[in-house]
């Protein structure tokens, strides 16, 4: 298992030094000089010179490349012209307002995904399991700021009961504790909804197959023969079998819900990665937006690292060949 | 299953088992659009006239003069032959002998003999098939529905927010003033006026000037009807949708042709080549893939400057991967399979190999994906529009009628809601397609 575990992560670094070769990449496709853009076009001929003998850029490509590296290695991302500050410490921040949106939004997904998945095997053959499979359809297909746009117009506008944008009310500092909170979910709330309900659809389309294949196998037949409540086995012998998958399919959507993040916390105002994101592109700082990129993929692998392990370790049948 | 096709009566499933049989469809498709040229009948042969003359006056001159090929007029032709080409496909498909089957099956067995469609498969694609079709077919005659130049802003006042089904005169909806061209010789002469003509007809209600002339103020006061309202520029709504759907599902399938075959032909020699080079490849778009699609495709964006070439090159370049992982794939399946090994004992050539037995075998796979790529790469464009990155307004495209809309929608939801409900159908239909091949596959 630990030798599994080892050579894991040991097959995850090449494609980390691939990202980190990819973005550098990105980096000279930039047009004109890195060095023009952080001084102004009135500075002499010889001070830009100097600047750019200063980033190291009169020197060939293999050694900017080494430098690059060995800046990755040490958490170094560039400096962000807009924030003036290093890269790292600017996405730092946001970093963990991504990482609570995205959790929660994780957290939906599955909950929702499941439960209706398992309300379409229930239900099977009447009219809610059409109903469940095409609205599921309709869900699936949407893009994530069409979803965003609906929410926000019956929750937001109609009914005006969920509040439409940023982390917090203003003012929400001198509230308690538990009315910051509460303060803090209600703004969750439609973000989270947003990004969860396309994949929760994909999920429940998932766990409905996956269940529908489940039922037809002949332990279930087995289990009806005891005279096993229809409940007792849909829940306790089908569904642990049917969800190992979610574990891998949750981890590959990974990548969709951090490109999802960029467009909801740009709509919500949420302060995450994706709206920094968002905010360096038109800004035109190019460090922050290579730094996020970087984030964004090494997330992503790790991800996938991690449902894989999960996977492993939480179903008995499969037999690692080291 | 013999029973139920022979049973005698009329019901409502038979009769909507009918709709979706290929001729009614076309009988419909046909209705409809006569339907609506009927409208527009002047504008259709104003277009038909000036491709017919333009192509006349090339011959007797022998030369193609670029005054007369202009983009506004190369819109109509398109449009014109379009329209022709419609009418005559669906006029073959109606007195053809023994088409009468759903156009799903058609397509099944198309892509691939060996598919077994069930019925409730064929409907659902069918139905997405169908409207697919519509979304073509209103993409390509898009100058001949739409009432209003999509660009075109209304007096402010008086036209700006109006709720779907709201209408307003055509006084208050500001006409624009094509420029007057006169040639030299006779055929010249002709051609520029037919031009004038279609250019003066093209916006229903609005001809070039106000004029002084009864007749003319008569039309001035007639009501034209903003089907999906009016945005905050006053411009029609409903003509933005139309003009939207030519930009999307243009981008779209230029970008899914293109990452279509980067991604074919990537997966093909990986598959067939095997060894350290197929390792290398697949690492690469591990990599590839690693970073979030739109992350991928804004940061290459931003970084490569904001042409509409550069957004095809981008989206491109950053969908391919899924394509050439799947390829791969069934290749390397299919690679070591009996009768591939026998073709290759009979000496049949490599490039053989890959047109008479691989292909036909992968080709399931190849439509799927195309179609799903389509779906992804519009999405892609869409997302990056609502951001304000990708199409720039006044042009119209479903993704930044979405964005534009959404600071307005507590007060006017129509704005976003049509284009929406379009993105959404089309996504969903061409999910439908996808999944009734892959059914059909089992």
């Amino acid at each position: 298992m630990i030798i599994y575990l080892i050579k894991r992560i040991l097959s995850a670094i090449p494609i980390l030094f691939g990202l980190i070769t990819v973005v550098f990449i990105i980096t000279r496709l930039l047009p004109g000089d890195p060095a023009l853009l952080f001084i102004s076009p009135k500075v002499p001929f010889h001070i830009a010179a100097q600047l750019r003998t200063e980033f190291g850029l009169d020197q060939p490509v293999m050694v900017q490349y080494g430098k690059w590296l060995a800046g990755m290695a040490h958490g170094n991302l560039g400096f962000s012209f807009t924030h003036q500050r290093a890269v790292v410490d600017v996405i730092g921040n946001a970093f963990l307002n991504t990482a609570v949106l995205a959790g929660a939004a994780i957290f939906l997904e599955m909950v929702i995904g499941v439960i209706v998945g398992i309300l379409a095997i229930r239900f099977r053959h009447s009219f809610l399991e059409r109903w469940i499979t095409y609205g599921g359809l309709m869900v699936y297909t949407m893009p994530v700021f069409w979803v965003a746009t609906i929410l926000l117009l019956l929750f937001s506008g109609l009914l005006g009961i969920l509040p439409s944008s940023h982390m917090h009310s203003i003012g929400a500092e001198q509230l308690s504790l538990f009315e910051y909170s509460l303060d803090f979910l209600k703004h969750l709330i439609l973000p989270s909804l947003t990004l969860a309900l396309p994949g929760a659809a994909g999920l429940a389309r998932f766990v409905h197959t996956q269940l529908a294949i489940t039922m037809r196998q002949h332990y279930i037949t087995t289990a009806r023969s005891f005279g096993l409540s229809e409940r007792r086995i849909l829940l306790k012998y089908a569904l642990p079998n049917a969800l190992l998958p979610v574990i891998t399919l949750v981890g590959l959507e990974l990548g969709g819900l951090l490109s999802g993040a960029l467009v909801t916390e740009t709509l919500f105002a949420w302060p995450g990665i994706g709206r920094i994101t968002v905010t360096a592109i038109f800004a035109r700082d190019y460090p922050l937006i290579l730094g996020c990129t970087i984030i964004s993929g090494i997330v992503v692998i790790l991800g996938n690292l991690l449902a894989d392990v999960l996977y492993t370790t939480l179903d008995p049948r499969v037999k690692i060949t080291t | 299953m013999k029973k139920m096709n022979t049973r005698k009566g009329v019901s409502t499933i038979r009769l909507l088992r009918r709709l979706l049989q290929e001729k009614t469809g076309c009988v419909l498709f046909m209705v409809f659009f006569v339907g609506f040229s009927s409208f527009r009948f002047d504008v259709i042969s104003a277009s038909f006239l000036s491709v017919v003359y333009t192509i006349l006056y090339s011959i007797v001159h022998l030369q193609i003069n670029s005054v007369y090929i202009r983009a506004d007029l190369i819109e109509y032709w398109i449009a014109v032959t379009a329209w022709c080409s419609i009418l005559v496909l669906c006029c073959r498909s109606i007195f053809q002998k023994g088409t009468n089957k759903p156009i799903a099956e058609r397509l099944f067995l198309a892509i691939s003999p060996a598919s077994m469609p069930n019925r409730a498969t064929v409907k659902k694609s069918s139905f997405g098939i169908y409207s697919l079709l519509l979304f073509m077919g209103i993409a390509l005659l898009g100058p001949f529905i739409v009432p209003l130049d999509p660009t075109n802003q209304g007096d402010l006042e008086t036209t700006r927010f109006l709720p779907p089904l709201q209408s307003a005169t055509a006084s208050e909806v500001v006409p624009r003033s094509p420029s007057a061209r006169t040639g030299n010789g006779s055929i010249e002469r002709t051609l520029s006026n037919v031009n004038n003509d279609l250019l003066e007809k093209r916006v229903y209600f609005t001809r070039s000037e106000y004029s002084k002339t009864e007749h003319k103020g008569a039309e001035r006061n007639s009501q034209i009807v903003f089907l999906f309202g009016t945005d905050a520029l006053g411009r029609d709504v409903f003509s933005r949708v139309i003009y939207g759907t030519r930009i999307s599902l243009g981008i779209g399938v230029i970008v899914a042709l293109l990452s279509m075959i980067i991604g074919l032909g990537v997966g093909f020699l990986s598959g067939l080549m095997g060894g350290m080079a197929d390792k290398f490849v697949m690492r690469g778009i591990d990599v590839l893939l690693s970073i979030p699609s739109l992350v991928l495709i804004i940061s290459l964006f931003s970084v490569l400057g904001g042409s509409i070439q550069i957004l095809i090159i981008v989206l491109a370049v950053s969908g391919w991967m899924g394509v050439a992982r799947l390829v791969r794939g069934e290749v390397l399946k299919l690679r070591e399979l009996e009768f591939i090994h026998a073709a290759k004992l009979l000496g049949v050539s490599s490039i053989g190999i890959i047109r008479n037995h691989l292909l036909p075998n992968i080709m399931p796979t190849i439509v799927t994906a195309s179609v799903l790529q389509l779906v992804n790469s519009i999405m892609g464009e869409a997302a990056l529009s609502f951001l304000g990155l990708g199409i720039q307004p006044p042009t119209p495209s479903w993704g930044n009628m979405i964005g534009e809309s959404v600071i307005y929608l507590g007060s006017a939801w129509w704005i976003g809601v049509f284009p929406g409900i379009a993105l959404s159908l089309f996504a969903m239909s061409s999910q439908l397609i996808a999944d009734g091949i892959q059914e059909c596959q089992k």
